[in-house]
């Protein structure tokens, strides 16, 4: 082929455009102040890696060092949402192992651990069970959206098989009561029961949950009315951060209070050697993490001292989905413990000794109860 | 260092740029050698010094062998080299694979330990090889500038993943490169291209070939297997192109031409024609210094399939240390046996578009030989291709997969075809289309960098062999 005259433009404009763009984001990334924390992808970004001979001999510091040229790149967000918007385009529905229902709610895909894992936690709060035989002990496992809502799943994706392994689960477990949380949200389905851009369930949702749990506890809730209050309109959560997915009506929170100021309690955070007198802390509704606004996130050990006039003491082993069910608890229990385990590290016998724990209840998505084996360490710990 | 990360893109080539082509002539070999052994070090900071090693010894064999009167002495140093490069390739490609083989043979059962392979040590050593054949049979004479020798064994766009090109062929553009407005436009566009290639189909396609993989291969229903396939046949082919584009382009920014080494494979209407436009610069290094040395096709019938049978199963023993590469080898070579001696007739009556498809399905069934983690899930996997699992044609997974990915596999397969060249021929006739052009490969660039950033960092399947 002839080269022709606008064929020698067009090398020219590519040589130009091409080196100005390398010029101008290399001096851009140099000259640029480095982020810490993202607040769209809700994580901290790579620090620049100090050099040492180890780190370079052992190639550590070549890989930090990409790490942190790529999240500290210019425009990092625009990059990643262009980078979503490209697979949206492409018909992609799951982006970042995340999968975008047909309304624009994220799903996390459900990753169980091997049976063999699993089976050891199950074994592990049986064994613990029967070491107590004189303290009642409860367990709520909370289905995931995508096994409540399967509806608004993304077509052809494989079944997940949540709910059958929550069954099985709920015929292994020895010395406990089942509280069936699956029946009641599945009844309310067409309600706002997950957050659309987070993978946490939302406070009415624990409220549907929590009046099955009085239920089957012979509760007297006439008394004790909780009313929702909204407290945010504009939550994205975790699944929009790591899909980078954000549809145009971002998440609600609602707060339920009750009228007469029963739920007023006071809440000690042992590790951090801190005291509140409320389960919200509202600062956090300015943050990324809005959910952190029950209890500000998760802590390793909480002591929570309510008004309530039952004189009974309670211990829940728990996850997040825990943070915005426990202040329904509060007008039945006038002491209520909560270990984290995934953070809490104390002797778990001698806190059963020393405050007296009459009732245990296990509060567990059904993702993490799956997924996470520190509650099998912590029981089995001497 | 890869081509497609950040700190090669933005901090490693404009100073490398600048610096070579800011100095003149006479410096431009040391910029080039020093730039290609930092980035050689940037991925193996240990190697490197064994990299610096073998270049001066070959540097200095090839010397002797040039200067000695005496063929005693010019074999003995040839010999010494190509064993050592050749016991170096084997112990740190392939002495794992020797042991695990005859420990199985032995019923033996000992421990070992392998040393990690080095990047590239493949392409580098058929490289010094192919010098070293060279000088030794007077085909080219022995480099007497250390740095000019240097620049070549270590250039810093083709030491990882090829072209393995000849000294012959580089000698005249490292001594004498001609780097102009021109050559670097034409460098950043074919860069761009080879940029896409890998991080906007590769990368994607082989999401596609991770998922059908990741469960057994002997309960995919038969689409779904198709369309895994399908996959890895893409993305193998825009991977390594896509590599050999950004080489290429890196060194024509330079002013300096890399061979080609892929011309549309999977347009090729036989499996000969396949192999002549296939990875190139290793069939032809093949033909050169194994093929024609054995004596090629001018020798008796017998003889000849035995030179093609070794000629391919050394092919696919080069790929890596796993029995699927031998066997991927091997079955070309039966086919290429098969199309001299028994087809060529007969494939060439058939309508070109027939002559393509079963091409095309041979070749797709090579991919999932070389693809498989070994030779009985190879085996597992081409029977589900061919419904003789009793798996279903298609169930859930086909569904997904097709609902993510139809787009993708649509333009994986339309860019095989040469529509985004006769695009921009098109485009460059005239300067309005010549603007467009140029924005069209800036945005292609800007979504690259996207998809660089929002991903974990992906090697390349080249990079391994």
């Amino acid at each position: 082929m002839k080269d022709t005259k606008s064929h020698f433009f067009f090398n020219i404009l590519m040589a130009i455009s091409f080196a100005a763009i390398l010029v101008i984001a290399s001096l851009a990334s140099l000259f640029r102040a480095d982020t810490v924390f993202s607040d769209t992808e809700n994580r901290n970004l790579a620090q620049r890696p100090s050099w040492s001979l180890d780190a370079y001999l052992d190639g550590s510091f070549m890989k930090d060092y990409n790490s942190y040229a790529n999240d500290q790149f210019i425009a990092r967000d625009s990059w990643v949402k262009l980078k979503t918007d490209a697979e949206l385009a492409l018909g992609r529905k799951e982006l970042n192992h995340v999968y975008k229902g047909s309304d624009g709610s994220l799903f996390e895909p459900f990753q169980p651990l091997p049976a063999k894992s699993r089976n050891q936690t199950v074994r592990a709060m049986n064994e613990f069970a029967a070491a107590y035989p004189d303290v009642k002990f409860q367990m709520l496992l909370i289905p995931n959206a995508a096994a409540i809502l399967p509806e608004k799943l993304p077509a052809h994706l494989s079944d997940q098989n949540q709910l059958k392994m929550m069954k099985k689960t709920s015929q292994e477990l020895k010395g406990y009561t089942w509280i069936d949380a699956v029946a009641p949200l599945q009844k309310q389905h067409d309600k706002y029961l997950y957050y659309r851009s987070d993978h946490h369930w939302t406070s009415m949702a624990a409220h549907y949950v929590f009046e099955e749990f009085a239920k089957q506890n012979k509760l007297d809730t006439k008394n004790h009315s909780f009313e929702p209050y909204l407290i945010s309109r504009n939550f994205y959560g975790t699944l929009a951060s790591r899909s980078s997915y954000y549809s145009k009506d971002p998440d609600e929170i609602y707060m339920y209070v009750t009228n007469n100021n029963e739920d007023k309690s006071t809440i000690a955070y042992v590790e951090e050697q801190q005291k509140s007198a409320t389960f919200y802390d509202q600062e956090k509704l300015k943050t990324k993490d809005q959910y952190a606004v029950f209890f500000g996130g998760n802590h390793p050990l909480m002591e929570i001292n309510t008004t309530s006039a039952v004189d009974k003491t309670l211990l829940i082993f728990k996850d997040s989905y825990a943070n915005c069910f426990i202040p329904f608890l509060t007008p039945y229990y006038s002491r209520i413990v909560v270990v984290d385990p995934r953070y809490y590290a104390g002797d778990i016998h001698q806190l059963m000794k020393d405050q007296g724990i009459q009732e245990v209840l296990f509060l567990y998505n059904a993702n993490t109860f799956y997924q996470d084996t520190s509650l099998d360490v912590l029981l089995r710990s001497k | 260092m890869t081509f497609q990360t950040i700190p090669f893109l933005f901090l490693f080539l404009p100073l490398f740029l600048i610096g070579y082509l800011i100095c003149p002539r006479k410096g431009k070999l040391l910029i080039l050698t020093i730039g290609s052994l930092l980035f050689y070090a940037w991925g193996e900071p240990l190697y490197v010094i064994l990299l610096m090693v073998s270049v001066g010894y070959c540097y200095w064999a090839a010397k002797k062998i040039d200067q000695s009167e005496r063929p005693k002495v010019r074999r003995r140093i040839l010999f010494q080299a190509i064993a050592i490069h050749v016991f170096a390739l084997l112990y740190m490609k392939y002495y794992g694979f020797f042991l695990d083989t005859l420990r199985s043979l032995l019923h033996a059962s000992w421990t070992y330990k392998t040393l990690p392979m080095p990047l590239g040590i493949s392409f580098y050593t058929f490289m010094m090889l192919s010098y070293l054949l060279d000088v030794y049979w007077g085909k080219v004479k022995a480099s007497t500038n250390i740095l000019t020798f240097s620049a070549y064994a270590t250039f810093f766009p083709k030491l990882i993943m090829g072209p393995i090109d000849r000294y012959a062929n580089m000698v005249e553009d490292l001594e004498h490169p001609t780097p102009n407005v021109f050559s670097f436009g034409e460098g950043a566009e074919r860069f761009l291209k080879g940029l896409a290639k890998k991080v906007l189909l590769a990368d994607a396609l082989g999401i596609i070939w991770t998922n059908v993989q990741s469960g057994s291969p002997s309960d995919l229903s038969l689409v779904t297997a198709w369309i895994g396939a399908l996959a890895y046949t893409l993305q193998i082919y825009y991977d390594f192109s896509g590599y050999t584009d950004m080489a290429i382009g890196l060194a024509k920014m330079m002013g300096i031409r890399l061979m080609e080494n892929f011309q549309r494979p999977y347009l090729s209407t036989s499996i000969t024609m396949f192999w002549r436009r296939w990875h190139i610069s290793l069939s032809s290094w093949f033909r050169d210094y194994i093929y024609i040395p054995l004596g090629g096709n001018r020798v008796s019938k017998g003889k000849h399939i035995r030179n093609i049978m070794i000629v391919w199963m050394l092919t696919g023993f080069w790929h890596g240390a796993n029995w699927t590469f031998i066997v991927w080898g091997l079955y070309y070579g039966v086919l290429l046996i098969l199309e001299k001696y028994v087809f060529s007739s007969a494939m060439k009556k058939l309508p070109v578009i027939i002559q393509w498809l079963i091409t095309a399905f041979l070749v797709i069934i090579s991919w999932v030989i070389f693809a498989s983690p070994d030779v009985s899930s190879a085996l597992a996997y081409l029977k589900s291709m061919f419904f003789m699992q009793g798996n279903l044609l298609v169930d859930e997974q086909t569904w997904w997969l097709l609902s993510n990915n139809l787009i993708l596999l649509i333009l994986g397969v339309l860019f095989v075809l040469p529509l985004g060249e006769n695009i921009a021929r098109r485009l460059k006739q005239n300067y309005g289309g010549a603007i467009a052009l140029n924005i069209l490969y800036l945005a292609m660039f800007a979504l690259s960098l996207a998809y660089m950033m929002g991903q974990t960092y992906q090697t390349f399947l080249y990079a391994q062999f």
